[in-house]
This record gives C-alpha cells, structure tokens and sequence, in this order.
C-alpha cells in the first residue's frame, strides 16, 4: 500500500556506526488537559502509578510508554493494546470538561536511531546539547526544522517521534545526513 | 632554485603535480598553493581589481589581499586565496581579472589612464542617464572571479556542537588556554584553522620546556587529543561569534570526497570563550609598493620555515619596528639573503642595528623606500634619507615589509568587544570583553612565548572556573629566551620628497593614500563613510592587511589620531564563506521541512504536477496528455461542476478545543458566536486579531458539549492555533480550556459535485446522505467504504461537497475506493488551482489574498459580530473610528469587460475612467479567474466604499495597460446556494 | 542565537522559542476610551536596557513564560511566571 514514509524504511551508513529503521508505533493517545486541572493528573498519577513521567522531559519506556510532551499534555504509547482501548481507560480518567484523550497514533511517524554515530547524525540538525541529554530523557524539540520529540533509549540509541506529514522529509533528510558517516 | 633541500614541513616524499594558468608546475604535500608558486619563482599571480596592476603575494594566511585564484572544475570556486590553498595533485587555478593573459592583459590600459579613476569616480561621472546602464560593464572589467555555472557535487554538512570553554587559536596561547580548561575537567573544543596546531610554533624559531618550538607543539597537541573532554578541530576557520557565545566554525576536511564533506559547518554553543586569534602583520605604505615580490618580513619567514621556500635570492626589509628586523635576520641567517634593511627609525643605539650589522646585513636606519623598479616582479628599491636625501638604487628580487602588526579583534568585535589604540604598540588592541569572553597571546599585542603562555593558561583557567570547575594544578610552560619587544615607530606613509609615486594602501581594491586623502577633502571623514567611498578595507579580504594603516592615514589627513576616528564595524564572516556552507544538507527539497499529504504517492500517480503551498505539498493541477496547465485547470473545473472532483485536503487543519470553558473560549476567538452551535453541527467562523484585522477564516464543528473541532486554513494551522494558545496561557490562564493539533492524523478526502451523493452512494455508507437528514453544514460518524469515518458536508467549491475522515494510513486506500466508485461519473482529481478558482466563482474568500493586514471582518462583508454583546479578540478594535470611517477598501466582485482577458492579481482601480498614473489607487484586483461556467472574467477586489458602488464601470490599471470591469457583488455562481443542497 | 531558560526545559536554542513581545500589557476592558485602546495595542517601552518580555517555547514543551531580556547585551534573568509584574532590575 502506498503509504507518505514506507513502513519498512531503514538506512545504516557503510561503517555501521549509524542505522536508521522506521519503528511501527502502535497505539498512542494524546492527553491533554485544561490548566489547573491538578485534580486530573493526580488521577492519572495513581491510575499509572510509577509508569507515570513525574517530572518534564522525561520517559517512562515501559509498556505503556509515557511522554511528557508538555505541561499538561501527554502522549501514551503501545504496542499492546488497541489505541481505542487506551484511548477509552484514558478517557474515563478525563472529564470532558477538563480535557481531551485522543488517539494519534496514525498522525506519528517514529525513528530509531542507533549505533556509535547516532549522536552525531542528530547533532549535524538538532540544537540540542546531546551529551547532557541522559538516557531516559525525552525533549520536543527540533530537527532540521522539523518539530519532533526525540528521546534517548541508552547512549547509543535514540527514538524521533515526529509528525506524520513530515515522515517523507525526514526520511529524506535522514538519507542526505547519513552520507557524512559512509 | 628557491626550495631548500631540507627542513619545512613538507612532505618531499609525496610531490605533487599543479597547473598555474596552464603551466604545469609541482610541489610537495604540505604545501599550499601559494608556496608552491613561490618555490617555483612565480611572484606574479593576479591583476588587481580596479586598475589592473600585476600583483604577488603579500602574505602566508587568510589575510591575503593580492593571491586570490579560480580553481577549475564542478568543484571550481572563485577568489581562492592560493595563500590558503592546500596543494592536491592534479589542481588547477588561473589567476582572476586578467584577460587574455596574465602577463597580457588589456584591463591594464585602465591603469595608464589611472588619473581619470579617481575613489569615488563612478559616483561622480556615471549619474546620466542612470549607474544601471555602466554598472554591467564595470562589473566585467572589475569583477572578482567566476562562479561555477553547474550544481556544486560536493558535500556540506553542518553539526551542532556544545561546550564549556571554546577556545579560538591553537598557537602558544590557545594551547595553552585549552590545557588548563581542559585539566580543569571542562568540556573544551578548540579550533584551529592550519592541519596542525601550534601557529607560530610551527615556523617561528624557539624553544619551550627545553623542546624546540615544534617538538613542543606536536607534544602539547598529544596531551590535549589524549583527553576525552577536549574536541580538537583542526583545518577550522572560526568565522563568527555572535550573541549567547554562538560561534560558527568552518571546518575544511581533509581530502574530501567519497562521502567526505568538502566543508562543515559547527556551530558551536560555548559558555566561555578564549579568543587566541594572533595579529597580523601590516604592510608599509610607500610608492609602488605593490609590485610582485614586496611581501610581508613574516610571511617570507613562513615560507622559509614552514615550506623550506626562499622568497628570492637578494631581499630588501623596510622596516620599522624590531620584530621586522627579528625577521629579516632569521631570514639571512638561514640562507635567504638579505642584502640591506632599511629602517625608518634613527639609529639609536639599541643592538638591532649591531646584530644586522653583525651579520653581514646592510642597514640604513633613517631611511625609507621612495620608490620602486620591476614590471612583473620588483628589481630595485630606490633609498633615501627621511630628507630626500642620499638617493640610491638597491638592486633585489624581493622586497619584506613590516610596518607593525594588527590584533586579528574581528571576532572579538563580533561578540561585542570595545577596542582601544594604543599608541605606543601603534595598534587596536581588546578593550572591554564582552561577559565569557576573554582574549590571549598576539590579540593581546603580547609578542614572545612566555607572554602567550601565560596569558593562555590564565585565560583557559578562568574560564573554566567560571564555567564552576576548579582551577587547573598545571604549571604554565617556561620558553627560552627573552622575549622580544617591538619598539615600533610608526610609518603611516612616505612623506618625503620626490615620493611622487602612488602608494598603495589596500592592494585588493586599489586604494592608495591619495584616495583616502581625496575622500577627506571630499568630506567623507567617518570611517565607515570612507570605506564606502574609497572601497578601502571592502572585498574578500575586509582590509585585513589595510585597515589600520587606512585608518590613520585618515586620521594623518584629518589631525586625529587612529583612536579617535575608530574602526569599521567588524561583522561575520571573517573570512569567505560559500553559499554551500550554509546551505548544508538543506538543498532542493531539504530546505525547509515540506509536509505532505497522506495521498501524496497516490496523487503522484495521477500525473499531478505539486506545488509549495504554504508548507504543504499539494497538487496543483493534474495535465493529461497535451495538456497545458491551463487547459488542465479549466477542464478539472467544469468537471466538478459538471460530475464530481476529488481531492485531498488533509491540509486543512484540526484543532480539537476540549473543556467547560471551550465555547466560550471560541465565542472570544471567533467574531461570531460558537456557543449556541448544536451538536453535530458545522458553522463557518471569521477570526479577527486584536487590531480588529481579519486573521483567518474556516469552518468549526461541535463534536459534544464540551468539545468543538476547529479547522483552520490549510496555511494558518500553526498560526491559529498558536494564537489560541497564547490568549489561553496568558490572558485567560484560568479557563479550563485544552486545545490540541491532531490534524496529521487525519486523511480528508473530499468529493465535490452534482454528483457527489451518487458517488459515495456507490461507494457504500451507512450514513442517510439525504440532504433533509444530513443537511449542508452539519456532520455524521459511520461507515464509509470499508472504514469507520467521519463525514463533513462544507463546501469550499460552491458545489454539494463531503470531506471523509479517516485516520491517515487509509488515505491511500480511500482515495483509491473513491476513484474505482466514481468511474461511472468520470471523477477527476482536482488540484488546487482549479479548487481557488471554483471558490473564487462562489466568491468564497481566502484570507490572506483578498484581505491584507489593513482588512476588517466588516470590509469583507461580515458585520454578524455587531450583534454579539459581549467582547471577542478584536471586537475593541473594530469599535475605533479608523474601523469605521467613511472610504475603507470593501470586498467587492468584479466582472471584466472582456471575457476573455483574466484580470491580473495586483491590478490597481483607478480613481476615474480616464485616470492615469500618478493617482491614488482606489484600491486593487485580490484574486482572479476566467470563470467557463458563466463564460465570463471574474475577480474579487477591495475597492474604496466598494459596497456602495455596486454597478459602477471601473478602469484598472496593470503593467503599462488599463482595462475595464463593473463593480458587482461577490458572489458570481449560485447566489441562492441551490448547488449547495 | 542567545539561550532562552524555559521553566520546564531549562536553557535551549533560541530558535526554539518565539517572543510575544512586552511583557503584562493590561488588556482595558471594552468600555476604554479609544486613546486608551490604541495605548494599549500600540504603546509599548521599546527601553534599551533591560526589557520584560513575554516568550513562548513553541518549538518545545509549548509554555508561555517572562523574561527579563537586556535589549543591549543579551543577559537574561527568569524565567518568571506569565502573571507576575516585572521583578527589580538588575544592577
């Protein structure tokens, strides 16, 4: 099926110091809430516990994958369960009057970068200070002009979430990038 | 013979084979352009650009004025300082502003005729009829070099880069303030723009911790790329530092190609910065100093050292300060013979004039150069006595000057330094540093090793302390020697008796002192006004060798000191950048990131032709064979309005506004009301910007109580919802209002027509499509082909239209269900062109082209907000007399006299039949179109009180022609909406 | 090209940012007289020195937030709530 960022895209530069894969995202439900509705993210808190980001620009990686993406404004994600589903659990927890869960999920396009270079190729784009960006971090921000959340897995590798019109760009400029490492 | 055969840091075992305007020639790796032409005893390299005059090499780095050559090749790239240019085998550069031939070259008649070419000449002789009509040929005769006519195949890359301390220079200082940083444990990035650090290190004569001042270097250089927290970037020409500490770094690889980036750009985030950047050593201004072979006493030293190159084989120094005099023995000593030095100071007594003496060097203090003999390379000095007195001929083949030496403050400057001049060091030097800033070494007018060290350590230790490290336990490096001192006295130009020659101040623009001299008299006396007359300190080298000598030659010819009348301002880059370097990865379609619809394949397939609209891809139009754009247009319109279109309109946006608080927020945003919206229902919405400006326009819909679906404009998404944002956060914080962009998730699909209901009846929906049960401006969930979606009935085309909703990955399939299911009516893609123009037909607006940053919701005709009592953005505004007045540009139609002629966009209405420009246009054609359905030209216009002229006969006014057209309505197909239903 | 400290995501670029411009403009209620109106959306300090400015981290997590921006060199203090009044100017 003709698809804007084909599903199976993945570069790795000659070297093998960075590889680029398209990662099916699964579900994801964006949570985002009306200002002060403290009341609300204290729900969410104990209704996710522990797998809930307490604190701004960081991950909980489990399953299912929590992102801060901003005060509150969440994206949750997984591979396990039907985004309506979640979208559903998410909603229960979310008067209508204090905010929104939405799936999303088709609206994403996400990279796995990874290998010894990883760090390099998002540096030749992205302003952000990577060796101060610990595993576990996650950040909006952008690259090559692109709004994307880019999160860090471990050293050497990196997760992009970006949006789905953009998927073909990035791809694009994923490509031009990697030649400076082959 | 002028290569020595040992010593340098060349690599004799790799010669390298060069053409030089065809000659071929050869060198050494480790060479670079400049001093493989000298080590084969070519001087002579260029023309200089005003008058044609031959011209050598001055220097032995980037501030060379003079050697500037066009490399050959897809690669080529002009005004290349040979100076600079590392030798590779098989390079090929001819010299600039020389035709037919360097030794022949006819521009040089210019320069016998130079009396006429005065500075400023073709302000004061070209002004009739007009500059553009001599500016072409001027631009031939006094052009640089050529830019290459074919796509560059070389590789750019840029990289971002964050550090504690950057530290710019790696000579003695900047080694030395990158040790302590580091030991500190900063993170350190240090730049260098040579293959190796050290700078003088490598080709000064000295000794440090008991190791000769190479050994040292390669030494310091181990230590420091033993260290994990330091970045050494070699080959790397700090060119800008700019506020916050930002400094961009230009990065020339080494033997790029085969995935090698031929030039990367770093941009390099630093909290403290260390700028250990060197001076540069100034020429001396005396008649017919510009012939080939007078250079510079240090570069010739270089050349000697570094490149194991002599400059000549009997040199003349004109000097006048100690450090010349250093050089020109060193020179001597290591056999390039130097035949005399002439000092301009008086002999008195200090040991320079015993140590030449002593060396066999003969040397005339208080003497100066008063002129000088050689066509394409100078032959014979001409000395006298600062009287005039005791003329003699020298006969040399080269000639080194040193008339002091220049602080390289230009990035300094940059990041907001002040300077001072300093009269006795006869130099600008570091003032008051910007905050992280510091400088060291040579930029501070330190001459000597042990000063350079220690002002390095220091610095590098401050910084990082600054930047919260401990200070370094390191030593700071003992050198050998005292260090010398410059007892300079300065030369600004030859004033004696019998100097009648011209003497050049800026060789690279032929400027002498008798131009600064004119443009004094002239009354151009700031400094940055003499620049711009005289061009002094302009071009590729921005007068680095000139400027201060420039500078106080005005300051000679206007009683001020150099302090007093102050520098240019010092602006990046510092040196040449090319457009490649900037551009990066983000060529062709990577400029800026494009968004693209979800059946962007697919529409590709149909033969679309796309267009940037906004930042989205979209189709324009779809030609089939033969097909002009035109045709293609007009015939995608009349089988809409005949059968039915399709398109993809996924660009329009979707902004999901959730909470209690929601439709009483949009009542605020929107000029008209939300909150009484029905459920299920679509209403069309004008937003206006506080000003009272209408800022955009769409369509929202409520999906449940407390939740509405807003959708912008394909090209206003961001803007829109950044807008809600901002009102929300900061006016409103305590409204219990989220809003989110799920527009990528969403593939719309849209089917316009008198036949769209026949087209998704085949195509299968559970939804009732009657019009009474799912009327126009209202929306259902349900089934649409094989997928769960939602379906809008809005119309931007004027005909009965659906918008299907489905998540984006079942655009493409849906797309394709919908062209198998309206085979029977002939379904056509329709792009954007033909969509613009059905609108316009339906006098639908378009903010943005039919309104301007001066345009209300009531000059486009919406005055419903008049009705609301209470306030909304822009509603204050729209109250002021000016929104009010009397003769406001108003939304109006316009229907052309000719039917046939499409009125072009920008027309201006004049104010009367008759009326002829100058006159105040009455306002202007917004958008346009040959309209086949009425067989008729039509627009939509503002013009002045334009609602009360309906009927009215106005001429317009475009490109030289007038035409016709009569003032209608806005709305030219289907005024009673019946198509709609 | 300066950094921009955002409340939730400390210093970053400043490309990532967007500026809104003077800082605790009150908006007047709809009754104000049109000198007052065109006061409030034409009048700003416009000081060279220090400047409370408003900005938003649009590229980032999306907040709005003030600055104290000194219009000559750049130096930066905050950030500070979107509703608090000016702080004391630096020395």
């Amino acid at each position: 099926m003709s698809d804007i960022a084909p599903s199976n895209f993945s570069l790795s530069s000659r070297t093998g110091g960075v590889r680029i894969e398209r990662v099916a995202l699964g579900a994801m439900v964006r949570v985002t809430l009306a200002p002060g509705r403290r009341d609300i993210e204290a729900g969410l808190e104990a209704a996710f516990a522990a797998s809930w980001p307490a604190s701004p620009n960081h991950v909980m990686a489990a399953d299912p994958a929590i992102y801060w993406f901003g005060p509150g404004d969440w994206l949750v994600q997984t591979a396990t369960t039907r985004s309506e589903v979640v979208a559903a659990r998410l909603s229960d927890l979310i008067p209508a009057d204090g905010g929104s869960a939405v799936a999303v999920g088709d609206g994403h396009v996400g990279y796995d970068i990874g290998g010894r270079d990883a760090a390099a190729l998002l540096a030749s784009a992205c302003p952000l200070d990577l060796d101060r960006f610990a595993s576990g971090r996650s950040a909006r921000t952008l690259f090559a002009g692109a709004n994307v959340l880019l999160h860090r897995r471990d050293d050497e590798a990196f997760r992009l979430l970006s949006d789905r019109t953009l998927g073909a760009f990035l791809q694009d400029f994923f490509a031009a990038a990697l030649r400076e490492f082959s | 013979m002028t290569r020595f055969a040992t010593g340098g840091r060349i690599d004799r075992a790799q010669p390298l084979r060069f053409r030089f305007n065809g000659r071929a020639l050869h060198g050494y790796a480790g060479d670079t352009l400049a001093s493989a032409l000298l080590a084969s005893g070519i001087h002579f390299v260029g023309r200089s650009f005003k008058y044609h005059r031959p011209r050598g090499i001055v220097s032995a780095g980037h501030d060379e004025p003079n050697a500037l050559v066009q490399i050959a090749g897809a690669q080529g790239e002009p005004n290349t300082r040979a100076t600079v240019l590392e030798l590779t085998e098989g390079l090929a550069a001819t010299s600039q502003n020389a035709w037919p031939s360097l030794a022949f070259d006819a521009g040089a008649l210019i320069d016998a005729l130079h009396p006429l070419f005065p500075a400023g000449f073709y302000y004061k002789t070209m002004i009739r009829p007009n500059w553009h009509v001599f500016e072409p040929s001027i631009r031939r005769a006094a052009g640089l070099g050529v830019a290459p006519a074919g796509i560059d195949p070389d590789l750019y890359v840029q990289r971002y880069a964050h550090c504690d301390v950057l530290v710019v220079g790696g000579g003695p200082a900047g080694l030395m303030a990158a040790q302590a940083a580091a030991e500190s444990g900063a993170r350190v990035v240090l730049a260098d723009e040579n293959g190796d650090l050290g700078g003088t290190l490598l080709w000064r004569e000295a000794v440090a911790e008991g190791l000769a001042a190479g050994a040292f270097a390669a030494q310091a250089t181990a230590q420091l790329r033993g260290r994990s927290n330091v970045t050494i970037l070699t080959r790397t020409q700090a060119t800008g530092l700019y506020d916050g500490n930002y400094a961009l770094l230009c990065e020339r690889p080494a033997a790029p190609g085969g995935g090698r980036p031929a030039l990367r750009l770093w941009k390099v985030r630093a909290r403290q910065i260390v700028l250990a950047t060197g001076l540069h050593e100034r020429p001396l201004v005396f008649p017919n100093n510009d012939r080939p072979g007078i250079l510079l006493a240090s570069a010739a030293l270089k050349y000697r050292n570094h490149y194991a190159v002599g400059v000549g084989a009997r040199l003349v120094a004109f000097i006048n300060n100690d450090m010349g005099a250093a050089d020109a023995l060193a020179l001597h000593r290591s056999g390039v013979t130097v035949a005399a030095v002439i000092d301009i100071r008086d002999a008195d007594g200090t040991a320079t004039g015993a140590a030449l003496a002593g060396a066999g060097i003969a040397y005339r203090p208080g003497s100066v150069i008063r002129d000088t003999a050689g066509r394409r390379r100078v032959r014979s000095v001409q000395v006298c006595g600062l009287d005039g007195g005791g003329s003699q001929w020298i006969a040399c083949d080269a000639v080194i000057m040193s008339g002091g030496f220049s602080p390289a403050v230009h990035l300094f400057c940059q990041a907001g330094g002040k300077l001072r001049f300093d009269e006795s060091a006869a130099m600008f030097l570091p003032d008051r540093a910007p905050d992280g800033v510091r400088t060291a070494g040579g930029l501070n007018g330190a001459f000597g090793l042990d000063a350079a060290f220690a002002q390095g350590a220091e610095a590098g230790a401050a910084a990082a302390m600054d930047c919260g490290f401990q200070a370094p336990s390191q030593r700071t490096p003992i050198a050998a020697g005292k260090s010398p001192a410059q007892n300079i006295a300065p030369l600004w130009r030859v004033d004696v008796a019998g100097a009648t020659k011209r003497q050049w101040v800026d060789f690279q623009n032929d400027v002498t002192d008798k131009d600064i001299g004119l443009a004094a008299r002239e009354g151009y006396t700031s400094v940055e006004q003499l620049k711009r007359y005289t061009t002094t300190g302009m071009g590729t080298d921005q007068g680095k060798t000139s400027n201060v000598n420039a500078i106080a030659i005005l300051g000679l010819r206007t009683q001020r000191t150099p302090q007093a009348v102050g520098t240019t301002t010092y602006r990046p880059p510092y040196t040449p950048l090319t457009f490649g370097t900037f551009a990066g990865q983000a060529r062709g379609l990577l400029q800026k990131p494009m968004y693209r619809l979800p059946t962007h394949d697919m529409q590709a397939q149909e033969g679309a032709v796309f267009l940037e609209a906004g930042r989205w891809q979209r189709p324009d139009f779809y030609p089939r064979p033969g097909e002009a754009r035109e045709d293609a247009v007009r015939r995608e319109m009349r089988e809409t309005r005949g059968g039915v279109g399709l398109f993809d309109a996924s660009s329009l946006g979707k902004l999901l506004v959730s909470g209690r608080d929601a439709g009483r927020f949009l009542d605020h945003v929107y000029i008209n009301r939300a909150s009484n919206l029905a459920q299920g229902r679509v209403r069309y919405g004008l937003m206006a910007s506080e000003h009272g400006i209408a800022l955009d326009d769409g369509v929202f819909a409520r999906l449940g109580e407390h939740q509405y679906l807003v959708s912008p404009s394909s090209g206003m998404t961001g803007a829109v919802f950044a807008h809600m944002q901002e009102w929300l956060r900061c006016e409103w914080p305590s409204w219990q209002v989220a809003v989110q962009n799920v527009t990528p998730q969403w593939a719309t699909l849209a089917v316009a027509g008198p036949k769209a209901r026949a087209l998704l009846t085949a195509l299968g929906t559970d939804i009732d499509l009657d019009a009474k049960s799912f009327a126009h401006m209202s929306f259902r969930d349900g089934r649409v082909g094989a997928w769960r979606a939602r379906v809008f009935r809005v119309s931007f085309t004027g005909e009965t239209q659906f918008e299907i909703n489905v998540p984006a990955a079942f655009g493409p399939a849906l797309w394709r269900e919908l062209r198998n299911a309206g085979r029977p009516w002939n379904a056509v893609p329709l792009g954007l062109e033909a969509l613009l123009r059905l609108r316009i037909e339906k006098g639908y607006i378009h903010v943005g082209s039919d309104s301007d940053g001066t345009t209300t919701p009531d000059d486009l005709g919406f005055s419903q907000w008049r009705s609301k009592d209470f306030d909304f953005i822009g509603r204050r505004s729209l109250l002021r007399p000016e929104a009010q007045r009397e003769g406001r540009h108003q939304l109006v139609g316009l229907v052309g006299t000719d039917p046939a002629f499409r009125m072009p966009v920008g027309a201006h209405i004049l104010p009367r039949i008759g009326a002829r420009p100058p006159a105040t246009a009455q306002g202007r054609v917004t958008s346009s179109c040959i309209s086949d359905a009425l067989g008729q030209s039509v627009a939509l216009g503002l013009l002045a009180s334009g609602r009360a002229r309906l009927g009215e006969t106005v001429e317009l006014y475009f490109g030289g022609g007038t035409f016709q057209a009569r003032v209608v309505k806005p709305v030219f197909l289907d005024p009673e909406n019946q198509r709609l239903v | 090209m300066f950094l921009i400290p955002c409340p939730h995501c400390g210093e970053r670029a400043q490309m990532e940012f967007s500026c809104g411009g003077e800082a605790v403009i009150v908006r007047p209620a709809s009754a104000a007289s049109d000198e007052a109106w065109a006061d409030y959306l034409f009048g700003r300090a416009n000081p060279k020195g220090w400047h409370y400015e408003r900005w938003c981290h649009v590229h980032g997590c999306g907040e709005w937030f003030n600055l104290l921006r000194h219009t000559v060199t750049h130096a930066i203090r905050g950030p500070f709530a979107i509703r608090d009044a000016a702080p004391k100017v630096p020395q």
